[in-house]
């Protein structure tokens, strides 16, 4: 199965020079090369129809008529030792922390900007950056609830942060399905393992929303506000709902009295003290944003402005995670924590200052050059992967507005194994991490670790032929039952 | 309980409950065509019955050929134009529980999701007259399914009370359509006018499996009365109208801890006038009104049960004032 896998040229999670194993993969590894084939295939197909019975699906749509597909899920983990693990942890609540601060300073005395730290017009100018939040003070100051934060592994397996999603990251149902379908399908691979559980999860997660309540709301009212059954993200929002125990709400479910929230059940109205959203900022309330919004609920901002209901994520969020200011990040936590950074940024080009521009449109072809306001993978160049024609028209886009694009390396995203039937391949993989805040800032064991099943592919994100493997953090004193 | 998920619950348990009707309809056709040795043109009003009971008729006979028995069915497992096709009742059910799948054990969840996937797989292939019986049997099953995971997993709370108040209405209104469409058929033209009336409501007791039961209480002589009666007034029977609206009014005042409050006040009164209705009526003074007459207007007053439903717990697109 192993015959025709290639561990040159990039860091490989599982295999080092000669394929052999890293010693926490070992086990695993072992496990790997006894069960036949026919028999991984078999279960491979197994745990794709458990996906599909359980409606864990994104649609796809062709011909006028929409066809359901799930994630494609590869069996083979990302396994984490712990001491990486706690790095890494450490690292993240540190980044999670600074960012925070950076957002509770930019919506009231903006010292940041003040001190030179970060360019004034960067922040203001941001289209994610809200002038109607400015001023408001949120129950802990605590701007994120949860983040979703991105992480690579460059050629000397070191990790970087590629990404903070300080918005509405999505994907933490994914951590369990994957762990889920793991448990059921492959129950033989735990074997030699202690892997963090993921199940106490939901209660920190739970405390943690009701710990942002407004002041003197005990036992809270609780609620995730979906766009609704047709969102990519349905699954994740009615998941999150079930597990924490809260109500799940669509803006039309929820009406502004008083400056105050209610929701309308059938006994009538019912206030609402705690709402995680998981609409983007621009739809939540029609009169203060988007007016042809229909996600929203009319008055909402002025509940939010008068302190009688908390949003989570809050709403201006999106300016801490742009793509520009993602360059500031380490200076934030200097500024902010006075500490070095412990997990580090990909060097990244600000097209905005003319030295570096000059040096991207150089290298064009070396580079990753993104849109600052696209996402999801879209609108980016990958210039080692890109012909000339396409370089060329991605360089007058660059030309028009040059301030609108950041430049990064090539990174060699790291590898991991992936099923191929009757083989393994090395594909490239990433790791999102849950982060949330509340009355102590918590990191999720493991997270959602994506890879690009095309061959050679460095696009993970499912919407462009990405799949999704399951992570273990290992437990640093095993329990031996 | 939010009004938009009491709403979810409700219409899932009735479009799970509708097509599991459809179902045995289209069944209890198909072997009645077996026996019966009709001619042809009588068949196909045999088959026509089926598009007057989904109250359709309009856009079948705009969208078909009529004399075409396979066009009936078609119409009736897996037309699009149909609303009450098998193929969209659990389409709507199933986009019902995904709405409500934090609320609902995920056991149901998954039976309807696959019972979804399986109709929706079966809609695409090219299927025979011979295989309907098959599909037939398929949705009764996953349907018994769907209800059997109700009754062993829910909390008997709000969720489970609207479910059940769904359901049987629409069973109560069904029977009351199923009765009323085969009551006013006329047999008197057949020469062999007792075999054929037999079968023919021998197979009005098997659409709603209720033959077996029937004999019990009638032994094998099947009268139209005593069907009828069968059909209205037992008490014990679970498809029969008065059974139906029975559990109608006990999930009410379930749901409401048998208070009677203001909002819930016209409801409350419906439910007990159609209840005391059946009760007090005897077959008799039913079919001395005319079967017809009574049967219409019991669906009529279901329609105002549904619509006091969604008025009192703020169901569908309601506005609160």
């Amino acid at each position: 199965m192993f015959h025709s896998y290639n561990v040159d040229g990039y860091f490989d999670e599982m295999l080092q020079e000669g394929k052999k194993p890293r010693g926490h993969c070992k086990p695993f590894h072992e496990k790997l090369t006894e069960v036949a084939p026919e028999e991984l295939q078999s279960r491979y197909e197994l745990a794709q129809s458990d996906f599909l019975r359980q409606g864990i699906t994104f649609t796809v749509y062709s011909d006028n008529e929409g066809t359901e597909r799930t994630m494609p899920f590869d069996f083979v983990p990302k396994i984490i030792p712990p001491d990486e693990w706690q790095e890494l942890e450490r690292g993240l609540m540190q980044r999670f922390d600074a960012l925070n601060a950076f957002l509770d300073d930019v919506y009231h005395e903006q010292n940041i900007l003040k001190d030179g730290i970060i360019p004034r017009d960067l922040v203001v100018n941001c289209q994610h950056f809200f002038q109607q939040v400015a001023g408001i003070d949120l129950p802990r100051r605590q701007h994120i609830f949860m983040a979703g934060i991105d992480l690579i592994r460059d050629d000397n397996g070191e990790y970087r942060v590629l990404e903070d999603n300080l918005r509405n990251p999505s994907g933490l149902s994914y951590v369990f399905q994957n762990r889920y379908v793991m448990r059921k399908v492959y129950p033989e691979f735990f074997n030699q393992y202690s892997v963090q559980s993921l199940e106490q999860q939901f209660s920190y997660l739970h405390s943690a929303m009701a710990s942002l309540a407004p002041e003197g709301r005990e036992s809270p009212t609780i609620v995730l506000l979906t766009p609704g059954v047709h969102n990519s993200a349905y699954y994740d929002h009615s998941f999150i709902a079930q597990r924490t125990g809260i109500e799940l709400v669509e803006g039309r479910d929820l009406v502004v009295r008083e400056r105050q929230v209610y929701m309308k059940t059938a006994r009538g109205l019912k206030q609402v003290d705690v709402i995680y959203r998981r609409i983007d900022d621009e739809f939540l309330d029609p009169l203060e944003f988007r007016e042809d919004s229909l996600l929203g609920v009319p008055g909402l901002i002025d509940v939010y402005r008068a302190g009688n209901v908390s949003i989570l994520n809050g709403i201006g969020n999106g300016v801490a995670d742009d793509k520009a200011i993602y360059h500031f990040v380490p200076d934030m936590i200097r500024y902010y924590l006075k500490e070095e950074p412990l997990v580090k940024n990909v060097e990244t080009y600000l097209l905005r200052y003319d030295d570096q521009l000059e040096y991207v449109l150089d290298h064009l072809s070396e580079l990753v050059v993104k849109h600052t306001n696209a996402s999801g993978g879209y609108n980016m160049l990958i210039g080692p992967h890109a012909s000339k024609d396409e370089i060329e028209a991605y360089r007058k886009q660059i030309l028009n507005n040059p301030s609108e694009f950041i430049a990064q390396p090539t990174i060699k995203l790291s590898r991991l194994p992936a099923f191929k039937e009757d083989r393994f391949a090395a594909c490239h993989v990433d790791l999102r991490v849950f982060i949330f805040g509340g009355e102590k800032t918590h990191v999720f064991p493991g997270g959602l670790t994506r890879v690009a099943l095309k061959e050679g592919s460095l696009v993970v994100n499912s919407s462009q032929g990405g799949g999704a493997k399951d992570t273990w953090v290992l437990e640093e004193n095993p329990v031996h039952i | 309980m939010l009004s938009r998920v009491a709403d979810s619950l409700y219409w899932l348990t009735r479009n799970v409950e509708r097509a599991e009707n459809n179902a045995r309809l289209i069944a209890v056709k198909l072997t009645s065509r077996l026996e019966n040795a009709n001619p042809t043109e009588e068949m196909n009003q045999n088959w026509y019955e089926l598009i007057e009971i989904s109250g359709f008729q309009e856009v079948f006979d705009d969208e078909y050929d009529r004399s075409i028995d396979r066009n009936v069915i078609e119409f009736l497992l897996f037309s699009i134009k149909n609303p009450n096709s098998i193929l969209n009742t659990i389409t709507i059910a199933r986009e019902n529980a995904r709405a409500v799948r934090e609320i609902i054990p995920n056991e149901l969840w998954e039976s309807i999701n696959s019972f979804y996937l399986n109709l929706k797989r079966q809609s695409h292939a090219p299927w025979t007259m011979e295989e309907v019986s098959d599909i037939c049997e398929f949705v009764k099953k996953d349907s018994l399914l769907f209800q059997g995971i109700v009754e062993a997993t829910m909390p008997r709370g709000d969720a489970y009370l609207f479910m059940e108040m769904g359901k049987h209405l629409e069973r109560a209104e069904k029977a009351a359509r199923i009765l009323d469409v085969y009551y006013h058929k006329n047999l008197d033209s057949y020469q062999n006018k007792e075999i054929v009336e037999y079968h023919h409501w021998w197979s009005v007791l098997q659409s709603v499996s209720g033959h077996e039961a029937y004999i019990k209480t009638y032994r094998p002589l099947i009268k139209s009365r005593n069907v009828a009666e069968f059909f209205i007034l037992n008490a014990e029977f679970p498809r029969s109208m008065m059974y139906c609206i029975q559990k109608v009014r006990n999930a009410f005042v379930a749901l409401e801890d048998g208070h009677v409050e203001h909002y819930s006040e016209s409801l409350a009164q419906e439910l007990e006038h159609l209840a005391n209705d059946l009760y007090d009526f005897s077959i008799e003074e039913i079919l001395n009104q005319g079967a017809h007459a009574f049967l219409q207007s019991f669906q009529h007053r279901c329609m105002t049960i549904g619509l006091h439903i969604t008025k009192t717990y703020y169901l569908g697109e309601v506005v609160i004032p």
